[in-house]
Formats: C-alpha cells, structure tokens, sequence
C-alpha cells in the first residue's frame, strides 16, 4: 500500500486484496506509518497472530499513544458486533480531523454462514457511515486463502479497491445496502418445532434449555442462548402479530435456533447499535447479537425469520 | 376399606372424617414418565430395569431421581405414596433456583444419555444377578458372569465419566464421588440393579442443600401477586419482597407496580431474586422503573441476582442501574 496523498474527505471503506500475509503485514505497516506521521488515530482489528506480526514490523511505533489492537476474535466474531466497536471508536476520536482503520472480518476460518453475515456486515458498514465524518478503513482480503466468489463480493460491499501498488473506485460497487433478502438454508427434518404466543413464552425457553444441554453446551451459554430466544419470541409476541414459530436443531457443533414472525424489519442498522441507557425499547436485538455467536436476520413482506447460532464450545 | 391400589400402595381409601389431603411433597405427576417430560420443572430423569416376579426383565422405565417412597400414618398404619425428595411444588422451585435450570438441563441431558449408553449393560446386569441368585450356591458360572457384567457397567460408567467430565462439573455432579460409588459390591445371594447404578446415585437431595435461599417458614410469607410463573410474596423476617418462579414480557408490569406500591409505603425495600428463575431484560427495566418513579430517597436493593442475569445487564450497556442497589451475586 504506497501511501495515498489524496485527502480522505468522507468516510472511505476500502477492500485491500493481498497475497500471502507477509504482503499484509507490509502494506499494514505503510499505512499504519502514514496515519501516525499524519496524527491521526488508528485502530487495526485483525487475528491476534496478524497483530502480533505487525507490532513487531512497526517496532516502536506499534506503542504509539495513536495506535490501537483489538482482537477479532473478541470484537466480532459475531459479525454484527463489529459496526458499534467502529462507531466507539469513532465517537471516542471525535476532535480528531481524520481517522484510519483495519478490519478483517473475512478470513478464511468463516463458515459459508459466517461469510453471508460478513458479506452483510461490509455492506451495513456504507450505510453506518455514510454522511458522517471522514476517515478511512482497509478492509483486507487474502487473495491466496479465500474463495473467487467471496473476493468478488468483495468488489460489490466496498466503494474502493486497492492492492499493494495503489487503489481506484470500484466499477462493481452496489451502493448503499438494500436490505438483505437471501434466503436462508432450510431447517433440517429433525429440529423440533414450538408454535407459541404469549402463553407459551415459558415453553420457548424449556425447549431451548433441553435442547442446547442435549446439544452438549456448557450452562452459561445455555443461559445465553435462552435468554437471547426469548428475546426473540418476545419481540414476536409484541410485535411481530403476537405468535410465532420456534425451531431447534443441531448442525454439527453448533446449536441453532429459528424464530419466525409475521412482523417486518424495517430498520436494517437493528441490534448493530449500542442503545444508550435510557433506551426503552430495541434492546433485544443488541443483546441478542452480544449474546451468540451468529445471528442471522431475514426479512421480507411475508415475515421475519432469525436465526441464532451457538457453537458447543467458544472459539 | 382396606384396597391395594393399581401401583402397589396400600392404605386408607376416604377416611371416616371425610377428605384426605394428599402431603404436599406428593408426587402429582402420573408414572411411567413418557420421553420427553416437561411438566415438572425439577423432573430428572432416573432409568431402570423393570422386571416381573421371576426377575424376568421387561425392559427398561424411567422414574424420576428425585422419587422416592414416602410413608405417613394415619391411625390405620403406614400408607406410603410416591414422595418427592425435594418436597413440595415450592420446594421443586427452590431447589430449581438454586442448582440454576440451565445446570439443571445438563443434568438431565447427562442422565439421558448415561441411560442410553449403558442400558443393556444393565439389563445384561440385572438378568445375570437374577440368575445368580437363583442358582445352586457355589455355582462358579453364573457368579462369574454376574461379575463380568458388573465390571461392564462399572467401565461403561468410568468411560462416560471421563469423556463428560467437564460437562459433569459444568453441571456441579463432581466425578470422583460418582466413580466412588460404582465399586459396589452385592453381597453375595442378593442382587439389586435398579438406578443403583444410576450414574449420579441415590443421593437425596436434602432440605439443607439449597444453602443461600430463602428459608420459607409458615407465616413468615403472605403471597401478594402472582402472574403467569411469577409469584411476588411478602416476608416479615427480613422484610421485604420474595419473588420466585418466571419473569417475563407476560408479567414485567405486574412485578413494576406491585414494587412500586411497596415503595410507596417505605423509602428502601429489599426485593430477594434467589429463587426466581428466569428474568429478562424487561423484567428488569420494570424493576428499574418501579426504584424511579418512586423518586429521590427511594432505593431497591436487589438481592440473589443470579450472576449470569448481571453479566447479561453489562452486556447489554446496563451496568449502573439508577436507584437500585445490587447486593450479593448468586449461582455463576
């Protein structure tokens, strides 16, 4: 990445393809130097070994008062979770003139799952930062590690592009998100299945709690999960037409769990925003997004379905 | 009338004095318990051999590891009825509250699968110790086979053990005790293989286990409200406001006002979570409001918050909750 003297004047979300992490690391760095000669504030969230990498390539500089780390693992490995951790980070840096970022959310441990709600993710980031205050963010892509069809998503999430030797706009970019309709898998023959409304919500988490321990998940995510169901068969019952339509499964090591409503989602940003404290409603779907590992949220005229997934164990 | 009922019981059917009320830690669920049995909240399933008078084995049942024979006297002998260890409906909710039911699910999914993997090495237990002892005493074959099944299970188990220990601990079943108890002996001549051999025991699960709850003591309690799985209670010693069973979008607002009301009376009321066993955010937000409104001077002080409700409240951007005071933290 040579350093780029155009002035960064709105919020630039940048897909920066690499091949082999030695030329991640590299052009990283560059970046990383550029920002702190320039004063401006840096947070990089990538896997704690890329970290490691770049902190010694940057030497003294990786101890710079400006420059920031965090693990994915810890900030997003539910990707939803990653806009609020920028918008922090933005909000903290309000005084700051321009700001840099690194985020790596794909990589190539993502289930096809996972990379749907990345896909998503990278596409919600336009529309979270859109028309507020500038500052740039590489999102980089390994282009030795990751499947063609995701790399080429990459080109329709991110209004740039660029590679080692420079970046332009992208031709393929889509625009600021629409909300997303593609379907979901189809729950398999054998997830049991609960029809509730208000009455029943004690049944919802009954279900989820025998089944998550028959799943073999530890009491805490249990816990977690149930009270992440039930936000969800709350959110049916007050606004979804008051009934809806819970599913439970297993899918190899991890535990998912549908709910499915008449209601539609109007908002595409829901759950991605930390409410603040006197926030009333629209809590739920934040904390169901803190709470599991993945959440997955269709929505069209016929309904809403969301779906919740668990790992038996934390990665 | 003297009659042996269906299930074995014998006793007094419709006493002199008019009605008999069954003893509250009565078993009122009906037995064979099917598969996927919910109704109890505290049920945990126990499976066992069932066998005719011939120890023929019929296959496999379930009861419940809390059941056990009750007995009581009413002037025409000993009557004995299916009898919960754990004692009455309330009793069920507390030791619920404490264990935590998320514990509680994996105890049962444990219990579930240990039936599973190791039923026909009980049944082959069971028909071998039929068959020892109705044979010849000093009969080396039959003796050698009860042995050899025995030392079957005893692995079955260790293996289980081992392979789910840290879902056993997770659960709060620590494992050395468990594998202590499967280096039983029978004596020779008498051979038992009822849930004996139920991986977790025949412990008892006592009054004094469930440390940390609220005692409940006859009149110390007056019931204020219930809604749904919630009951609010009222307590003298120490005062304040005892809610037990389910909080949720269903009865939030019953809990809000009902507090709120206590508030009116008093500037500080102590409101006791211990045995409540599910709260949602909502439940809380009530509890929130109800401390508010009630204005300056006023405060809640939330006791037995189980600790997974207060790391959910953080994560959820709560964790100082205006005009409310949380004391001690209960369960993990």
């Amino acid at each position: 990445m040579t350093a780029t003297t155009r002035p960064v004047q709105a919020f630039r979300h940048e897909a920066f393809f690499y091949a082999g992490e030695e030329e991640l690391v590299e052009g990283a760095a560059g970046f990383v130097r550029d920002g702190l000669r320039a004063g401006e504030p840096t947070l990089v969230v990538v896997g704690a070994h890329k970290i490691e990498r770049l902190r010694r390539r940057l030497g003294a500089d990786a101890d710079a008062p400006l420059l920031g780390f965090a693990d994915l693992a810890e900030v997003g490995s539910n990707p939803a979770r990653i806009i609020p951790a920028w918008q922090e980070f933005v909000a903290r840096h309000a005084d700051a003139p321009l700001l840099r970022g690194i985020g790596e959310p794909v990589h190539p441990g993502r289930t096809p799952a996972e990379l749907a709600e990345c896909e998503r993710h990278e596409s919600l980031l336009n529309l979270a930062f859109a028309g507020g205050r500038p500052w740039w963010l590489l999102c980089p892509y390994d282009t030795t590690s990751l499947d063609a069809a995701v790399l080429e998503r990459a080109h329709h999430t991110h209004p740039y592009v660029g590679l080692p030797d420079g970046s332009a706009g992208s031709e393929r970019y889509d625009g600021v998100a629409r909300f997303f309709e593609q379907a979901l898998p189809p729950v398999p023959e054998s997830a049991a299945l609960l029809r509730f409304d208000a009455g029943s919500l004690s049944s919802v988490r009954a279900l989820v709690g025998r089944q998550a321990a028959r799943a073999g998940l530890r009491s805490a995510r249990i816990a977690d999960l149930v009270l992440a169901a039930n936000e969800l068969a709350t959110n049916s019952v007050r606004h979804g037409g008051g009934r809806g339509t819970l599913r439970v499964w297993q899918d190899g090591d991890t535990f998912c769990c549908e709910v499915a409503d008449s209601g539609v989602l109007a908002e595409p940003m829901v759950g991605r925003t930390r409410p603040d404290a006197t926030a009333e409603g629209a809590r739920g779907l934040w904390l169901v997004n803190q709470l599991c590992d993945l959440v997955q949220l269709r929505t069209s005229p016929a309904g809403t379905v969301v779906r919740l997934h668990m790992r038996r164990n934390a990665r | 009338m003297i009659r042996s009922d269906q299930d074995g019981t014998v006793g007094n059917r419709g006493s002199e004095n008019g009605k008999h009320s069954p003893p509250a830690d009565r078993c009122p669920w009906p037995r064979p318990f099917p598969a996927d049995f919910s109704a109890c909240p505290a049920y945990q399933p126990a499976g066992f051999v069932v066998a005719d008078s011939l120890n023929r084995t019929l296959g496999s049942e379930r009861t419940c590891h809390h059941l056990v024979v009750g007995s009581e006297s009413n002037g025409h002998g000993p009557r004995f009825y299916p009898r919960c260890a754990l004692g009455g409906g309330a009793a069920r909710l507390r030791w619920l509250a404490t264990v935590r039911p998320e514990r509680a699910a994996v105890r049962r999914a444990l219990r579930e699968e240990f039936d599973e993997a190791s039923r026909p090495d009980r049944e082959r237990l069971f028909s071998a110790g039929a068959r020892a002892a109705a044979a010849p005493p000093g009969s080396t074959a039959e003796r050698a086979e009860l042995e050899g099944a025995r030392d079957a299970l005893t692995e079955r188990a260790r293996r289980f053990a081992g392979d789910q220990a840290e879902r056993l601990a997770d659960a709060g079943e620590p494992v050395a005790p468990l594998l202590g108890m499967l280096d039983w002996q029978p004596a020779p001549g008498t051979v038992t293989a009822t849930d004996e051999f139920w991986l977790v025991g025949r412990r008892t699960v006592a009054a004094g286990d469930d440390d940390g709850c609220a005692r409940v003591e006859a009149g110390n309690l007056e019931t204020v409200v219930t809604a749904g799985p919630m009951e609010v209670a009222r307590r003298r010693r120490p005062p304040g406001l005892l809610v037990s069973g389910e909080i949720d979008t269903t009865n939030a607002e019953t809990l809000g006002d009902t507090l709120a009301a206590e508030l009116a009376g008093r500037d500080e009321v102590h409101l006791d979570l211990a045995s409540v066993l599910f709260c949602d955010l909502g439940g809380v937000r009530a509890i929130v409001r109800a401390a508010q409104s009630a204005g300056d001077g006023h405060r809640v002080v939330v006791h037995g918050m189980p600790g997974h409700l207060r790391r959910a409240l953080r994560v959820a951007g709560w964790s100082d909750l205006p005009s409310v005071v949380v004391d001690a933290e209960h369960g993990a």
